[in-house]
């Protein structure tokens, strides 16, 4: 595995929303090693959803450029659009689908513009959504499940796109613990199966118990990114969020103690 | 079970649509030797009722499906075609189209036609001025878009000539489709059967419009160009019928809704039926219009009258609107 020479380049990104407005993000530079997890650790509002936004392609730069750099081919996210998967942190779903065609909806980039899904596409996503433990839910509509099962159902179409890439914006925010670990899981199934992951959170324990490597996001669009162990400090945590932290690490397992 | 349903619905269609050749004012039961020895009624058959009972048929059908995409590309199941300004930019162009071609009725659709188009791109330019909720801007622009065009039409009905243009232009605007032929039929679907067809294969991706933008975006759905492609063709059908029909409103909205209670929300499925009840509505409705009382009722009532009854209906039953 070179996994150093496969990675998402992103270089001197500057983003803002409007022209007038202060840059949400300002000469931003980190290369995202492919076939790894990395969480985005950040107070609200120091642009963690934009760069999301800007890796899936999305939001374009104002400056700079984002790649991914594979087997010496170089590949601009544009052009990947259909495999970079995308979990918003809530979406608004006008219409009532059940959980088996809203699934089956992230098979879309496989499916030819004037076609319908094919035997195969619904067999992929009837697995994923029992692989997920939502078999028994497969004919309920999205408005009468709970917003855990909804989470997981979001999820499963995700998976069901196939994605390289998968996109996650504050997945872990709204789940109880059980569904959390299961999160957990998932993510590190899907890292196993090569898949590249990259998810925010504001909980610095999210970072430290799923991510090879992070990027905390601070004011002033400072940040600081690398390996999720050189960088999950007490010194650097108890600095960002400005109270007291230490990282206690004690036979592989990892706490974070706030005094 | 599903699959059923639609066999069912087409098979009503079928004989909605036979049935209703027999029925008008001028009766006469079928039977193979009057309809070879009598002209008069071989006459009203094949020049008059047949090419209406088939254009209520296309009309139905289009104005539903256009309802359906409008609603799934708004992401709102109340939108409607005269949401943005359509129906009364084109109710406008036909009035103007009634007072300076006087009754060329080849002009008057064409006027009709262009001004619906006009309306769309106008609603569309302004909505591209303004900043944040582009869903909420257009219909905001649809609104004042509409109000201009009705306006417009109260200014036309003041300046008609109240015994001749003026009957006409109210008569339009109710809707009717006394005025069938089989050339107008066949011209019209030169026009509407494209779209339909656009759409019946583009049914499953249709669904990816109801999706947030940014899903939709990962999902594969390239920015903008399939957003307006398919609001083209909706507006495409909607001013090329309501030019050959005049205005007539409900069945886009109170139809993709009862489609979707049957089908549920997925538009693979909820297209097949919509076309079908589409069609099944107007057909009725029509009928109603034209045999009902010895003169001709405006179709427009008929759709307004068990439109708003359905669509009470649809309210009182408690089921969500989606």
């Amino acid at each position: 595995m070179k996994s150093t020479n496969n990675y998402i380049g992103l270089t001197h990104i500057s983003f803002s929303y409007t022209t007038k407005k202060a840059k949400v993000i300002k000469d931003f530079n980190f290369n995202i090693p492919l076939g790894s997890s990395t969480a985005l650790l950040g107070l609200n509002g120091t642009g963690k959803s934009t760069l999301l936004l800007l890796i899936l392609g999305y939001l374009t730069p104002l400056e700079g450029e984002i790649q991914i750099y594979k087997n010496t081919q170089i590949i601009s996210v544009k052009e990947l659009n259909g495999s970079v998967g995308y979990l918003s942190q809530s979406e608004n779903i006008p219409f009532d689908y059940t959980v088996k065609e809203f699934v089956l909806l992230g098979r879309a980039p496989h499916i030819l513009k004037f076609n319908i899904p094919s035997g195969k596409d619904m067999m992929i996503s009837e697995k994923i959504i029992e692989s997920l433990e939502l078999l028994s839910l497969s004919n309920s509509k999205l408005g009468d499940i709970s917003g855990g099962e909804l989470q997981r159902v979001r999820i499963a179409r995700t998976l069901a796109q196939e994605p390289e890439i998968i996109l996650m914006d504050e997945p872990m925010t709204h789940l109880d613990i059980k569904n959390k670990k299961y999160l957990n899981s998932i993510i590190a199934k899907l890292k196993e199966s090569g898949k590249t992951i990259v998810y925010s959170t504001h909980d610095p324990l999210d970072v430290l118990n799923y991510s090879d490597n992070c990027i905390i996001m601070g004011k002033n669009n400072s940040f600081l990114a690398g390996e999720t162990e050189k960088i999950i400090t007490s010194e650097v945590l108890s600095d960002f969020f400005e109270i007291p932290i230490s990282v206690i690490k004690d036979n592989g397992n990892k706490s974070i103690v706030i005094h | 079970m599903k699959e059923k349903r639609i066999y069912v619905l087409i098979v009503c269609l079928i004989l909605i649509i036979v049935g209703s050749f027999f029925i008008g004012r001028y009766q006469q039961g079928f039977q193979f030797n009057i309809f070879i020895s009598n002209s008069l009624y071989r006459q009203i058959l094949i020049q008059l009722r047949i090419p209406r009972v088939l254009t209520a048929l296309v009309i139905g059908s289009g104005l539903a499906l256009a309802g359906l995409v409008t609603q799934t590309i708004f992401r709102n199941p109340l939108a409607d075609g005269g949401l943005l300004g359509v129906s009364q930019a084109a109710g406008f162009g036909a009035a103007l189209g009634i007072l300076i071609f006087k009754s060329n009725p080849v002009w008057i659709q064409i006027s009709a036609f262009s001004f619906g188009v006009l309306a769309l791109a106008a609603s569309l330019l302004i909505s591209a001025k303004v900043k944040g909720n582009k869903t909420l801007s257009l219909i905001l622009a649809g609104i004042a878009v509409s109000a201009v065009f009705s306006a417009g039409i109260g200014t036309l009905k003041y300046l008609a000539d109240p015994v001749n243009q003026l009957p006409a232009i109210v008569f339009w605007l109710l809707g009717s489709l006394a005025g069938s032929t089989w050339s107008v039929l066949l011209r019209t679907l030169g026009i509407i059967f494209p779209v339909i067809v656009f759409f019946w294969y583009y049914r499953w991706r249709l669904n990816l419009h109801a999706m947030d933008k940014e899903i939709a975006y990962s999902l594969g759905l390239q920015k903008n160009y399939e957003l307006w492609l398919s609001l083209l063709a909706s507006v495409l059908l909607t001013s090329s019928i309501i030019s050959i029909s005049g205005v007539v409103g409900w069945i886009g909205l109170i139809i993709p809704n009862y489609a979707r209670i049957i089908t549920g929300s997925d538009t693979s499925k909820a297209i097949p039926v919509t076309i079908l009840l589409g069609g099944i509505f107007a057909i009725i409705c029509d009928d109603l219009a034209r045999a009902l009382l010895p003169g001709e009722i405006p179709l427009g009532i008929f759709t307004a009258l068990l439109g708003s009854l359905m669509f009470i209906g649809l309210l009182l039953k408690k089921e969500k609107i989606s």
